[in-house]
């Protein structure tokens, strides 16, 4: 049984989940807005209402949250070759780890633009807002409380697939327990793991309480 | 001028159609302070969202200042409706902006630029007595200074029309008559035609001069404040003004059968239950020859007589001829009031 904790080793892993997580977050959070605003808008009553678009982007978010994320890892293998070049490393688990949160963090903008007042919405129409005005200047700002806790939470649910992802070759700290902590019995870099992986965690919730705090004024 | 022509507006699906404005024409002249009262369900709501269109009717035109409403592009419509202001029973603010923003919204959708906004924005702050809460957030105010940023919010683009929708529904009454008060005020210094949807009687009474009731989606009266109140024909109609009778204290119903009787002589009979019997009224009748009836009466009959108060309306008669009247009914332990 090892005890031994290479630091470099260490640091390279941290370095490595910190920039799976943010970098996929980062894309996810784009495409899920982009995408959350289109299913919002399309929906029956909604700013452009448009069925058959809903329908199909709809059906598309609802497979992808279906495919367990192990599954996706696979089932992306060409994408990600043809994207990066690769399949190993950090670079190489983006493109999957972005696939799945994209759906899932679309889904939460969705509630967060339905939780936004119909009223205030209905009384922007009155005041002669465009379809882009009432987005820009309604929709945003009085979703974003629910918007920025949702990136807080694919954030954290992130850091947990990027572990899976190192797992099978990504890099991370994932990785880095999985090969040495578990295959390799070394405990140290497992426990040392885990709570560095707990941490992660607590300071994206930590981060995203405090935003939200600043930004909601209801 | 607000025209509506033979509006109709259908929801649901084919099987089951509900008529929620069924043919409703009328005409709102430039300047005054129409009121639409009805219970909720009589399509009051949808028939002032035609106005702007935020529904469109299923058949039938408005007309606004000679423009066919739906005949508009997306475009035109916008425009349009940046001249007509609307104010909401919950408000309708926007909680992330400070009172000063949420009154310069329509200004920003409108182009308007940045110091201009400002300036405009302070000018209707100070109109609707809202000083120094400029940077207050929604959440920080009462539902009356809720109601005044979005009056201030509604006049930002110096609209031409006003629509109210049940504004005054969710306050109390003080809240009520000093957000009727600033409307009133608005209309007489701007000359802005305001649309009052309401199922207060009270609200209407306070500050409208025509008014119409609507009921199934259609108007069943229409005519001025003044007329429907001395004169409702329609039963919806007499029961709201009823309905204000049983609400009010003494003194407003003494004020509003003045109003309703205007000639002939008012007299408020109490009785205290010592009377020799409970045809004095009759008796009194018998020694004059004026016409008199009744009109309101609360008298509950107890094993000493009767106890309540009744309101006369005399007319067509001489003041001594009412005198003799009068004092019949005080020799019967009457107390007598001559509104």
């Amino acid at each position: 049984m090892g005890t031994t904790l290479n630091f470099d080793q260490l640091l390279t892993a941290i370095w490595e989940t910190v920039f799976m997580t943010f970098m996929s977050l980062f894309f996810a959070s784009i495409f899920g807005l982009l995408i959350g605003i289109l299913l919002y808008c399309t929906q029956s009553k909604g700013l452009f209402e448009n069925r058959i678009i809903n329908r199909i982007v709809d059906i598309i978010v609802n497979v992808l949250r279906a495919i367990p994320f192990l599954i996706l890892l696979i089932l992306l293998i060409p994408l990600t070759r043809a994207l990066v070049g690769t399949m190993l490393g950090a670079k190489a688990a983006l493109p999957p780890l972005i696939v799945s949160a994209t759906p899932f963090y679309a889904r939460m903008c969705v509630i967060a633009f339905q939780e936004v007042d119909k009223g205030t919405i209905e009384a922007s129409k009155a005041m002669g807002a465009s379809n882009r005005q009432i987005i820009f200047k309604v929709l945003l700002p009085e979703a974003l409380p629910a918007i920025i806790s949702g990136i807080a939470v694919t954030g954290i649910s992130l850091v947990g697939y990027t572990a899976m992802a190192g797992a099978i070759g990504a890099g991370g700290l994932g990785n880095l327990a999985y090969m040495y902590g578990f295959a390799r019995r070394n405990e140290a870099v497992l426990y040392t793991s885990t709570v560095i992986i707990v941490l992660i965690v607590f300071a994206i919730q930590w981060a995203g309480d405090a935003l939200v705090k600043k930004v909601d004024k209801r | 001028m607000i025209e509506l022509k033979d509006l109709k507006k259908v929801f649901g699906s084919k099987e089951e159609q509900i008529h929620a404005v069924n043919g409703v024409t009328l005409t709102i002249h430039d300047g005054e302070i129409f009121g639409i009262i009805g219970y909720s369900g009589a399509g009051k709501s949808t028939l002032v969202r035609m106005i702007n269109q935020l529904e469109r009717q299923s058949a039938g035109d408005v007309i606004i200042d000679g423009r066919v409403m739906q005949d508009l592009n997306k475009k035109e419509l916008n425009s349009e409706r940046q001249s007509i202001g609307m104010i909401f029973q919950h408000f309708n603010l926007l909680w992330s902006r400070t009172v000063r923003q949420n009154i310069e919204l329509p200004l920003e959708f409108a182009g308007v630029p940045k110091e201009e906004r400002s300036r405009r924005s302070t000018q209707l702050i100070h109109m609707v007595g809202l000083d120094g809460r400029e940077n207050s957030y929604p959440s920080e105010l009462s539902g009356g200074q809720k109601q005044r940023v979005g009056i201030a919010r509604a006049l930002a683009n110096n609209p031409k029309i006003l629509l109210s929708d049940e504004a005054t529904s969710a306050l109390d009454p003080d809240t009520t008559e000093q957000i009727l008060d600033l409307l009133k005020q608005i209309n007489q210094d701007l000359g802005i035609t305001i649309v009052m949807i309401t199922h207060q009687m009270e609200v209407v009474q306070r500050i409208c001069s025509r008014m119409a009731v609507m009921s199934d989606g259609v108007i069943v009266e229409e005519g001025t404040v003044k007329q429907l109140f001395e004169h409702p024909r329609h039963e919806v109609t007499k029961r709201f003004v009823q309905n204000v009778d049983d609400h009010a204290t003494i003194e407003e119903l003494a004020e509003r059968l003045k109003l309703r009787y205007p000639d002939g002589q008012l007299l408020r009979l109490t009785f205290t239950g010592n009377n020799a019997d409970d045809a004095v009224i009759a008796s009194a009748i018998r020694k004059v020859s004026f016409p008199v009836s009744i009109i309101e009466s609360n008298i509950t009959d107890s094993v000493n007589g009767a106890y309540g108060v009744t309101y006369l309306h005399l007319y067509h008669g001489s003041d001594e001829e009412y005198n003799v009247f009068v004092q019949s009914l005080v020799d019967d332990n009457v107390i007598v009031e001559v509104l």
